[in-house]
C-alpha cells in the first residue's frame, strides 16, 4: 500500500500540485488537532498560570439564563468547554484562542429592565466571580441579562446580551412567581403588637396616642411570625377629627400616619407597620374606642391582648 | 439632662414630625397637623416636659440602684481634680 496521509497519496503529491495542496492541508489539519489536544497555541505554554498576562481579554463565554420559581438560574460555559456544533466549526476553532491552557476566568453579569442597560434600566451588577453557576432570587420581574469575562479584572471582553435562538435576538427573561409552598404558612397575617392606640380631647380636636404596655410615652413592640420583635417609639398625632375611625400605621421614614376608611388604600404600602384601628373621642372626651394589640374595642383586634390585628 | 428635638416638615401631609429623644435614647414621636393644631409649640412643650419628668425619675432610680450610664454620670466630675477645680 503506497504511503499516504489523511487519504492523500504522497506519490501523487510529488507529481501534481493540486494533490500536493490537498496533502499539505491534511497535514496542517492533523497538526491542528494535536495542538488542540496538547493545549498548544503560538508555541508551548509551560506555565498555565502565567498565560493571562499575555492575553488582553479572554474569548467570550457562553451563558444561558432561565427563570423559575422567582429565581434566575444562570449557567456559564467556559470557552474551553464549549462544544462546537459542527466539525467545520471545530476545525475553524483551532485558529482562535479558546483558553486551552485553562487559565482562571472571572465573569461579571448585569441585569436591567431594558435592553440598553442605561440609567433608566435599573441596572444591577453581579460579580466579578469565577463561579459558572449562579442562582439569583428576584421574584416576578422580567430582566435582560448580559455577561463579560476577564482574566485579570482589568481587560474585559465585550458585553454579550443573552439572546434566544427562538426569538432570534436579545430577550428578557421572566423569573416567575415564588411558589406558595416556598413561603411560610400565613406569613402575611401572623403579626401582632402590644400597642394601645387611643385618643384624648385636645380642646378643638382629638389627639391620638400610641404607646406600649407601661403607659403613655412607652415604646411598643411589633411581633412577627419568626419570633422577631421590632421596637417602635411611642407617638402622638394631633389635629384629628372627633368621633372618627382611623387606621394608624408607622413607617420609619415618615413616622405615624392616620387614615380614614376612604383613604384606606394608603395604608397598604409595604414599609408601614400596623399600629391599630381606633375611633377618636367625641368633643368633651367621651366615647371613642382604642385599638392595637392591647386595645379594647372598635373591632381593632380579633383576639384581645396579643391577638391578630384585623383591619 | 436634656431632651433632643429633631423636626421634619412633612409637606404632603401638612404636618410636622417632631422626634424627641431623651439622654437615655428613648424616643417619642409627635406628628403635628399644622392646619388644625392651634398651638403646636404648646404640644411639643407639654411632651418635652413629660419626657423630662420621666427622665429625671428614671435617673434617680438608676442612680440609687447603682447603674452606670453616661446620662447619669453626665453631671459628675468623676473625682477628677482638674475638673473639680475648673468647676470651682
Amino acid at each position: 500500500m503506497p504511503p499516504s496521509i489523511g487519504g492523500h497519496s504522497i506519490d501523487a503529491a510529488v507529481r501534481n500540485p493540486d494533490d500536493m495542496r490537498r496533502l499539505l492541508n491534511g497535514i496542517a489539519g492533523r497538526l491542528a488537532i494535536y495542538d488542540d489536544q496538547l493545549g498548544l497555541i503560538d508555541g508551548f505554554l509551560d506555565d498555565p498560570s502565567g498565560a493571562p498576562a499575555s492575553k488582553p481579554a479572554p474569548p467570550a463565554a457562553g451563558f444561558t439564563v432561565t427563570g423559575i420559581d422567582g429565581k434566575f438560574e444562570i449557567q456559564i460555559t467556559l470557552p474551553q468547554d464549549a462544544q462546537p456544533p459542527t466539525v467545520t466549526l471545530y476545525r475553524r476553532s483551532f485558529l482562535f484562542d479558546r483558553n486551552r491552557a485553562r487559565a482562571d476566568i472571572v465573569h461579571q453579569m448585569q441585569s436591567a429592565t431594558n435592553m440598553l442597560f442605561d440609567a433608566s434600566g435599573n441596572v444591577t451588577t453581579y460579580g466579578p466571580t469565577p463561579e459558572t453557576s449562579l442562582s439569583i432570587t428576584n421574584p416576578n420581574v422580567t430582566l435582560f441579562w448580559r455577561l463579560r469575562s476577564s482574566y485579570d479584572q482589568l481587560n474585559w471582553n465585550d458585553w454579550q446580551i443573552f439572546s434566544s435562538g427562538s426569538a432570534c435576538g436579545p430577550i428578557g427573561v421572566s423569573s416567575g412567581f415564588l411558589r406558595s409552598t416556598s413561603a411560610a404558612p400565613n406569613m402575611a397575617l401572623n403579626s401582632s403588637n402590644n400597642a394601645t392606640v387611643d385618643s384624648v380631647d385636645a380642646g378643638s380636636s382629638a389627639t391620638i396616642r400610641v404607646y406600649g404596655p407601661t403607659g403613655v410615652g412607652a415604646s411598643w413592640i411589633r411581633f412577627d411570625g419568626q419570633t422577631g420583635q421590632t421596637t417602635i417609639p411611642s407617638g402622638t398625632i394631633t389635629g384629628r377629627l372627633y368621633a372618627t375611625t382611623y387606621w394608624v400605621v408607622y413607617a420609619a421614614d415618615n413616622g405615624y400616619v392616620t387614615y380614614t376608611s376612604s383613604q384606606f388604600n394608603g395604608v397598604l404600602t409595604d414599609q408601614v407597620l400596623w399600629a391599630g384601628k381606633m375611633t377618636t373621642v367625641s368633643a368633651g372626651g367621651g366615647g371613642g374606642s382604642s385599638g392595637g394589640g392591647r386595645g379594647t374595642g372598635g373591632g381593632s383586634n380579633g383576639g384581645g391582648t396579643g391577638g391578630l390585628l384585623q383591619p | 439632662m436634656s431632651i433632643r428635638k429633631e423636626v421634619q416638615f412633612i409637606a404632603h401631609e401638612h404636618a410636622e414630625r417632631v422626634i424627641l429623644t431623651d439622654s437615655f435614647g428613648k424616643q417619642h414621636e409627635l406628628k403635628i397637623d399644622l392646619l388644625t393644631t392651634t398651638d403646636p409649640d404648646g404640644v411639643i412643650a407639654q411632651e418635652v416636659q413629660r419626657m423630662e419628668e420621666a427622665e429625671a425619675r428614671i435617673s434617680e432610680i438608676a442612680r440609687r440602684r447603682g447603674h452606670a450610664h453616661p446620662a447619669i454620670q453626665e453631671n459628675d466630675s468623676g473625682g477628677c481634680k482638674d475638673c473639680d477645680e475648673e468647676s470651682g
